[in-house]
């Protein structure tokens, strides 16, 4: 079996930035094929979010590091929404296409007339999946929010932090929340599907972010009142933290009970039982503080610590590329896109294609998909409706 | 309509050493498969199941417990054996089978349609011999982001890469299940899904690498040091988070002339001197509550967030109007709480399988 899960699935990508473009960019990864919809007028910012040095190049392209990351796989369709006609063409591609992604303002879809009623009345088995800060419904449905909002107003600041210090979010170089949406998001369009195939009919699917990473912290909410902020400290293990080596590197350290004699034997220090974790941290990080990274790593390793160096991007990078196989996708011109969150073995998911510059592949779109005759694209591009790119 | 996954049958199970993150990988995407109508058969060692160990419990058992293992079949076991007839009976009815990389000889003694195996590293060469769920954030970059940049790096509350694991487990066995049981699929199809939590971390990481890769500098952890940042207000602490369009209703928010002086003018400029702007506006936001601050970002339609506590949003309004958080009961018949699957279709809820009554 060499075809992909999702082959023969067609999504029109409404999606930007990392929520709804990751989402379909794993559909695209499992053999869908994904249009992302974009225009002059709504472009996915990414397109033009420089990273670091690329800012020149950046300004050359529509194709800088991010957007290119998280677009591959994709076709690109230019079609101005804003617009009557723009919003026909969408609707006659709708109407042969398995799945809308979106991750709008709530109430942008109603306003542009994309809803899922008017979806369904071309399509009755259309799949929309809107990914929403809040969901549809409630109080603070209309709320506006990033992905570190969101672990602030889910639960998940609230337990991050120093202990004893103040609650702490992931900053904009991660945005925890906006990653583990996509990979929720897909799996949840995935099950409609397996649903849609037993009773044939579409549905609506709402995905709240706020409520995602709620759910990643479920075990605070079965009985909630004594959560609070413990550093790097973790159950069960009596001692997990970070420690700076003499050469100024952070190595990470997770000691398990087992293990622990073994650790106050390497650091010296007089078994201080289970009390004594506060002792036993305080030798190890002396015994650390006074040794190179590498030294310190190679005898803790030896002595069955479980420990590690704590890494930068470009250290993460630097491991070899047999340990990141799958993790990240290096493209011929050796640029780093996205890889893949597991594997499939026989139905192998795979980066055939990098991103493409708006409205790439507009023609060919318009012409087999949408079944519109050439002077009739050639119209709708004239009058801007339609976008190639340029 | 009914869930997407009633009338599958899904066994989990680890082996005896396995390390608490793929343990709780494995559980949380067996949660998930619950939540949409699989039926679960979870493996749980008689004794010394880490998960049933870990403090805090409720009504003697562990909250992680409560919470992992709502609606599923939980049978006692004594660990994987060729003689345990029980095993050998579920694993022969399992369709979906989520296993730990220790665990895959059970996976030969079935003919499961989708087998997924979860590890550290999966067989990478030069991997690590040994690994937790913390020392695999620091080699992927991840932990570098998080904190002070003046202070250790930090890891995220509660369990999220295992968490994040489990639902990339559960994407990959929805997906591959979905495969090889399309009406093209020979009947014979069969897949393996793999999950590693190091692929995992450098996925959710993806931002930070390929800014590394694309300019040779990381982003590295920025406290307080980023216009992004975690403010005290009169009841708590409120997340300040922004973009270049919303300076100008922020700076109406807090209304202060300090705000308009040049070393604020550009994003840059903010974030060169985000100590400094914080400052300023954690001076307003002392004088007002979590709420006020968020009706205020509200009104200017500003990405402002308060930050909230389980208890708080135990009773919060939009949670309790949406039925997010649900009266439930263990299996020792305490009281508690079940977070409903965060996922509506026709805004009918996957159900929230524990819950024994609505609130």
């Amino acid at each position: 079996m060499t075809g992909r899960p999702l082959e023969g699935c067609r999504v029109l990508d409404l999606g930007i930035l990392t929520a709804g473009a990751a989402t379909s960019a794993l559909l695209a990864d499992l053999g869908a094929d994904v249009i992302k919809v974009e225009s002059k007028v709504y472009r996915d910012p990414f397109r033009q979010w420089p990273s670091g040095a690329a800012k020149e190049e950046a300004e050359k392209s529509d194709l800088p590091p991010f957007y290119r990351a998280t677009n591959r796989n994709k076709r690109s369709l230019g079609l101005n929404l804003k617009h009557p006609e723009g919003r026909a063409v969408f609707m006659k591609l709708a109407a042969r296409s398995d799945i809308v992604v979106e991750n709008f303002r709530r109430g942008v879809m109603a306003s542009l007339g994309l809803d899922f009623p008017a979806l369904q009345r071309v399509n009755p088995a259309i799949i929309l999946a809107s990914l929403s800060s809040q969901g549809e419904s409630g109080p603070d449905a209309d709320r506006v929010s990033f992905g570190s909002t969101l672990e602030a107003s889910g639960g998940l600041a609230w337990l991050t932090g120093y202990a004893g210090g103040d609650p702490t979010m992931s900053g904009i170089a991660l945005n925890y929340a906006d990653q583990v949406v996509a990979i929720f998001a897909a799996g949840m369009v995935v099950s409609t599907l397996l649903d849609r195939r037993k009773h044939g009919a579409g549905c609506h699917l709402e995905i709240s972010q706020r409520e995602l990473i709620s759910f990643l912290c479920g075990e605070s909410f079965v009985a909630p009142g004594a959560e609070s902020r413990h550093g790097n400290a973790e159950a069960p293990w009596p001692i997990q933290d970070c420690f700076r080596t003499a050469d100024g590197c952070w190595i990470a350290i997770t000691v398990s009970a087992e293990r622990r004699t073994a650790l106050e034997s390497l650091v010296g220090c007089i078994h201080g039982g289970i009390t004594g974790n506060d002792a036993t941290t305080a030798a190890l990080r002396g015994w650390i503080g006074a040794r190179n990274a590498d030294a310190a790593l190679a005898a803790l390793d030896a002595a069955g610590i479980i420990c590690a160096p704590v890494l930068d991007g470009a250290g993460a990078l630097a491991q070899g590329e047999a340990l990141q196989r799958d993790a990240v996708v290096r493209v011929p011109d050796g640029k780093l896109l996205k890889g893949f969150p597991f594997t499939l073995e026989a139905m192998a998911m795979r980066v055939d294609a990098d991103a493409r510059a708006l409205g790439a592949d507009s023609a060919r779109i318009m012409s087999e998909l949408g079944g519109y005759p050439a002077d009739e694209i050639a119209r709708l591009v004239k009058e801007g409706i339609v976008e190639f790119p340029g | 309509m009914s869930l997407p996954l009633a009338g599958v049958k899904l066994l989990e199970a680890t082996s005896l050493d396995c390390p608490l993150a793929l343990r709780l990988a494995v559980a949380f995407a067996g949660r998930v498969a619950a939540a949409l109508g699989a039926q679960v058969v979870r493996f749980e060692q008689v004794s010394g199941d880490p998960i049933q160990g870990c403090e805090p419990k409720v009504g003697g058992q562990s909250t992680l417990s409560v919470f992992l293992n709502a609606g599923k079949r939980v049978i006692p076991w004594g660990g994987p054996s060729e003689r345990d007839g029980t095993l050998q009976v579920e694993l022969g009815s399992a369709e979906i089978l989520l296993l730990d990389q220790g665990a895959a000889a059970m996976a030969e003694r079935s003919d499961a349609k989708v087998k997924a195996l979860v590890s550290f590293f999966g067989d990478r060469p030069g991997a690590p011999r040994d690994a937790s769920a913390f020392t695999v954030l620091a080699l992927s970059g991840v932990l570098d982001t998080v904190g002070d940049p003046q202070r250790e790096p930090l890891r995220l509350g509660g369990h999220q890469l295992a968490y994040a694991a489990g639902l990339s487990l559960y994407t990959g066995i929805a997906a591959a299940y979905f495969g090889v049981t399309g009406a093209d699929a020979p009947p014979a199809a069969r897949e393996t899904v793999r999950v590693s939590l190091f692929d995992v971390a450098m996925w959710l990481n993806w931002k930070n690498l390929a800014a590394a890769a694309a300019s040779g500098a990381s982003p590295t952890r920025a406290g307080r040091s980023h216009q992004w940042q975690i403010l005290r207000c009169r009841d708590g602490w409120v997340a300040l988070v922004f973009m270049e369009k919303d300076w100008g209703p922020l700076q109406s928010l807090v209304d202060d002339d300090r705000l308009r002086d040049p070393r604020f003018a550009t994003e840059a400029l903010r974030n060169r001197n985000a100590r400094a702007l914080g400052d300023i506006v954690e001076e307003h936001f002392l004088k007002l509550t979590r709420r006020e601050i968020e009706a205020e970002a509200r009104t200017r339609r500003l990405p402002i967030g308060a930050v909230w506590s389980p208890v708080d949003l135990a009773n919060d309004a939009h949670y309790l109007a949406r039925d997010f958080l649900r009266a439930a009961r263990t299996a020792e018949g305490a009281t508690c709480l079940q977070p409903a699957l965060p996922v509506r279709w026709h805004r009918t809820e996957a159900a929230a399988p524990a819950a024994a009554g609505r609130r």
